[in-house]
């Protein structure tokens, strides 16, 4: 029982940072229409800025999480401007965005190679307590994670169901031509969205990078994961994602206890093959 | 109200009108006419600056809107109801209404109970799905929102699209209603010649992307060209 009830917990926080990533990438997806291949860098670069705060600058914890989240939303929303937007106007470049966020991807792993080394970058935890409970243990971070993780989850469903630029950007996102009829500037929708999809990634990174350390390619395990989250949980929808990611979480919590740690991935993606199989459109996606 | 000059739009390379020209008064019902293809919502789009290429003058209340990015164009007193009507199908009727004042400053709780009386219908369902609604439904849903940015100026892309007889005679007696009443000006691009014919004041006929004929709508509706071609006498 006890064995069940810590696996159970720590799915659920797993999956908490799992449906923040994959939020991010499905709000790009539903809104924008392509795929960011390079959304588990943004996560990198979100962890980077934040140790850079607080390690190098010797800002506290909280304003360096602020302004490491606020630097990627400001470099994604550069990107999208001057970059993506630019193939996403042309419909002979059909794949295009998708090779663009590759080569972002590259380029952005490269650059933090080149400012912060190739080793293993750390910061500590938020807090070293670690409490225990009825046999359960649990690290104080990995509280703090989760409780930053649900909150930015909230405030994401607040900020599109309720604000009159959440309308704007679900508008954009059913039907862009109607939108802009409505006076809503979509090519600003475009730019902010992906700013704030990769900002979230960032999120990630920052609250995580006390757990997994930092390094230039932690971002490519993560853009896998969030794959799945959104394909599991339908693309385009939001919660679906949320869903989906503590779903994947609990399922790769109880797959390691039970199977041991090597079979994790291999039980994650056989999630996506049994989805396609069984409901191809994801858990809360559309049939087209 | 709106002077459309030597109008020239393409998609590409690709040339869909000629040197348009429509005058639309202050007050008037106006109504393109043209077979399928003909260039009418690509007249439509082209008004909006939205798709294609354009060159030439668009002349509303003396300012060229040339240049005019298509967003700005409602804040200028000009909506569009697309053909297809375009609303957004998964926000229910209330936040399609809402949307369609989005880009409106002001309050906007009187033009909201205004848009509500006139259509009793989308009343009773204001929290459903705009996407679930029967195509009369949504298209009373799409003029709806159109009016909720208080425009001088009202354009209808095929509102008679796929609707039944008796709805499509609903459709223009409301749309008549919002001329006569609000004294919004109208123009409306159909199909369905014969309501459009009766319903405006005058009307031009758009083929191959170029004007044809043009002229007051009681003529038009006598025409024998205009029967031949539209009206299937």
């Amino acid at each position: 029982m006890t064995v069940f009830l810590q696996s159970l917990i720590n799915g659920i926080i797993s999956g908490s940072y799992y449906a923040v990533l994959g939020i991010g990438l499905t709000v790009t997806w539903g809104v924008l229409k392509m795929i960011n291949v390079a959304h588990g860098d943004f996560y990198m670069l979100g962890a980077y800025l934040f140790y850079t705060f607080s390690r190098i600058a010797g800002l506290p914890v909280v304003p360096s999480i602020i302004m490491g989240v606020l630097g990627v939303f400001l470099v994604g929303m550069l990107l999208q401007r001057g970059i993506i937007a630019h193939a996403l106007g042309r419909e002979a470049f059909g794949n295009s965005p998708f090779i663009i966020t590759l080569a972002i991807g590259i380029m952005l792993e490269n650059i933090a190679q080149i400012i912060w080394g190739e080793n293993n970058r750390g910061v500590p935890y938020f807090n070293e307590t670690v409490f225990e409970f009825g046999g359960l243990t649990m690290a104080a971070q990995r509280l703090i994670v989760a409780a930053i993780a649900f909150a930015t989850l909230i405030a994401v469903m607040i900020l599109i169901k309720k604000t009159r630029f959440g309308w704007a950007i679900s508008a954009t996102a059913q039907d862009r031509f109607s939108a802009t009829l409505m006076g809503i500037n979509t090519n600003r929708i475009y730019m902010v969205t992906f700013g704030l999809a990769v900002a979230l990634a960032a999120v990630a990174g920052c609250i995580l990078a006390p757990i997994y350390g930092i390094n230039p390619w932690m971002g490519g395990s993560v853009q896998l994961k969030s794959f799945v989250v959104c394909i599991v949980g339908g693309l385009g929808s939001v919660g679906g994602s949320i869903v989906a990611g503590i779903l994947l979480g609990i399922v790769e919590s109880f797959s390691t206890q039970f199977f041991g740690s090597g079979w994790q991935n291999v039980i994650a993606y056989s999630l996506v093959l049994v989805m396609f199989w069984v409901r191809p459109e994801g858990i809360f996606g559309k049939k087209h | 109200m709106l002077r459309i000059k030597n109008l020239n739009a393409y998609y590409g390379d690709v040339q869909v009108l000629y040197d348009v020209n429509v005058e639309v008064n202050d007050g008037e019902i106006v109504t393109i006419l043209g077979s399928n293809g003909a260039g009418k919502t690509s007249l439509m789009k082209t008004i909006c600056g939205i798709e294609t290429r354009r060159k030439g003058v668009i002349e509303f209340n003396g300012e060229n809107l040339i240049n005019l990015p298509a967003h700005k164009l409602i804040t200028r007193g000009i909506t569009l109801t697309p053909e297809g009507r375009h609303l957004f199908p998964e926000l229910t009727v209330r936040e399609n209404l809402l949307l369609g004042a989005y880009a409106i400053n002001k309050k906007i709780n009187d033009t909201y109970e205004k848009v509500l009386e006139m259509f009793p219908r989308l009343k009773e369902r204001l929290s459903q799905f705009a996407g679930t609604m029967s195509g009369g439904e949504q298209q009373m849903c799409a003029i709806g929102r159109a009016l909720m940015s208080n425009p001088t100026f009202l354009m209808l892309d095929e509102p008679s699209l796929g609707l039944a007889p008796n709805i499509v005679e609903q459709v223009f007696d409301i749309i008549k209603k919002i001329n006569k009443e609000n004294g919004i000006t109208v123009m409306v691009v159909e199909q369905n010649a014969n309501i459009a014919l009766q319903t405006a004041d005058r009307a031009y006929a758009l083929e191959n992307g170029e004007i044809k004929m043009s002229g007051d709508a009681k003529d038009m509706l006598r025409s024998p060209d205009i029967q031949k071609l539209y009206l299937g006498l």
